[in-house]
């Protein structure tokens, strides 16, 4: 269960206003947060990681504070990113996810069979051993996938995760996060991924505007979007 | 260039390897005439050959040695040394195939391994975990590297700019930061910093 209590997250160096003071909980399996580029949508997902700390208030994760207890927090939250590339470090695929592996399982041999193992599900045990940067968009995001999985966490935040892929890649990453036996917070520009959620939640200007069933979330920020559009015209 | 085989050099423990390399190299710089410089050498191709290394990665680390070992031997055959150029490419030539064999044969895992386990005396009062972590940022890094620079170079001819080094140097410079700060989210967001700090506990 991820709860935030108040937290508001401001800019380090000019102070200004990221995300204001936000209070909800998120206990369904699915949840999409929607909003435009810069409306604080990512710096929501950042906090359940603990990739950033609020400056007021908390957050906490099955009852874990993400600044007292960033570590444990980081063990049950998963994230994966838009752009994979950042995400990968090791030079090969299996030598990436068994870097994952690294904290959970001291044997060599154990990391090797898990990491293959954590490839296979994934539908990638026949690059394994091939280079990262050989690997196309699509599969270098499964394979960060893949690393994040294999540290077996009880929820996986993704921000953006398809947005940098094909249509196909798109789908097939898509299915295969909303297939997850564990809880998925998504953020995403698309909006007929976020009507596949339980829940939504709709942020601009550092607030969450609505919250609620996913089909009148994404009418509300459309609705937004053409008054904002129409707003900058005038 | 690591691939999972089943080589004696593979199975060799990765620190035995990196001793091998070093003790190695101060050997080879030891030897002097082209004759014991090609046994050198010869021993070293045959090194690299038996760790069953993939033709295309070995002939695109071996065509960048061959041009380095040619530019550094015909210096010295200009000058009126043959025999020393002779040496010289040699010597590059069977440190960076020594090497080559090194590393087709020793994993990334194996590798930090080692750093790690060097730099456990010294975990009081150094992150171990990160300088390990660190070397393989490096080799990460420099593949992209390039690839901004070769955008940024596609960016700056597409806007007319393409013999403006300014043009091509700020973006590189920014977007190679921008890089080194998503990974370094990455490594949070992964629990590796974590994995450091409780390292040192």
């Amino acid at each position: 269960m991820i709860e935030f209590r108040g937290a508001s997250v401001v800019a380090p160096d000019s102070g200004a206003p990221i995300l204001l003071p936000t209070t909800l909980t998120l206990t369904e399996q699915r949840v999409t947060i929607i909003g435009a580029n810069g409306s604080g949508k990512s710096t929501l997902a950042r906090l359940i990681n603990g990739l950033a700390v609020p400056v007021e208030g908390q957050v906490l994760v099955d009852g874990l504070d993400t600044r007292k207890h960033g570590s444990r927090v980081r063990r049950r939250v998963g994230f994966l990113f838009t752009d994979p590339s950042s995400q990968l470090i090791m030079p090969t695929a299996i030598e990436d996810v068994m870097l994952s592996l690294r904290r959970t399982v001291r044997s060599k041999d154990e990391r090797i069979k898990a990491a293959f193992q954590a490839l296979d599900d994934i539908g990638l045990g026949d690059k394994a051993n091939v280079s990262v940067n050989s690997l196309s968009g699509g599969q270098r995001q499964l394979l960060a996938l893949a690393g994040v999985l294999s540290a077996t966490p009880s929820i996986v935040v993704a921000d953006e995760p398809t947005t940098l892929l094909d249509l196909r890649w798109k789908a097939h990453v898509g299915a295969l996060l909303y297939a997850l036996p564990i809880q998925l917070i998504e953020v995403t520009h698309d909006l007929e991924a976020a009507i596949k959620a339980q829940r939504t939640l709709v942020v601009d200007e550092g607030a969450v505007v609505f919250d609620g069933n996913p089909v009148d979330a994404v009418a509300h920020y459309r609705d937004l979007m053409y008054r904002k559009s129409v707003g900058e015209r005038a | 260039m690591y691939r999972d085989r089943r080589t004696p050099l593979h199975r060799a423990p990765a620190w035995s390897k990196m001793l091998g390399l070093a003790v190695g190299a101060v050997v080879v710089f030891q030897l002097n005439g082209p004759v014991p410089m090609a046994i050198a050498a010869t021993t070293a191709l045959a090194l690299l050959v038996s760790t069953l290394p993939t033709p295309r990665a070995t002939l695109r680390g071996g065509t960048t040695l061959a041009v380095f070992a040619a530019f550094g031997g015909a210096y010295h055959w200009i000058l009126g040394d043959a025999s020393r150029g002779t040496e010289i490419a040699l010597r590059a030539v069977t440190i960076v195939l020594a090497a080559l064999a090194v590393n087709t044969s020793t994993s990334a895992d194996d590798t930090l391994n080692v750093f790690l386990r060097l730099a456990r005396p010294f975990r009081r009062w150094l992150p171990t975990a990160a300088i390990g972590l660190m070397f393989s940022l490096v080799v990460r890094s420099i593949p992209e590297g390039a690839r901004i620079l070769s955008q940024s170079r596609s960016a700056a001819r597409a806007r007319g700019f393409s013999r403006s080094p300014r043009a091509i140097l700020v973006p590189t410079a920014l977007r190679t930061v921008g890089f080194a700060l998503s990974v370094g989210d990455a490594i949070t967001a992964r629990g590796l910093a974590d994995f450091n700090v409780e390292d040192r506990r």
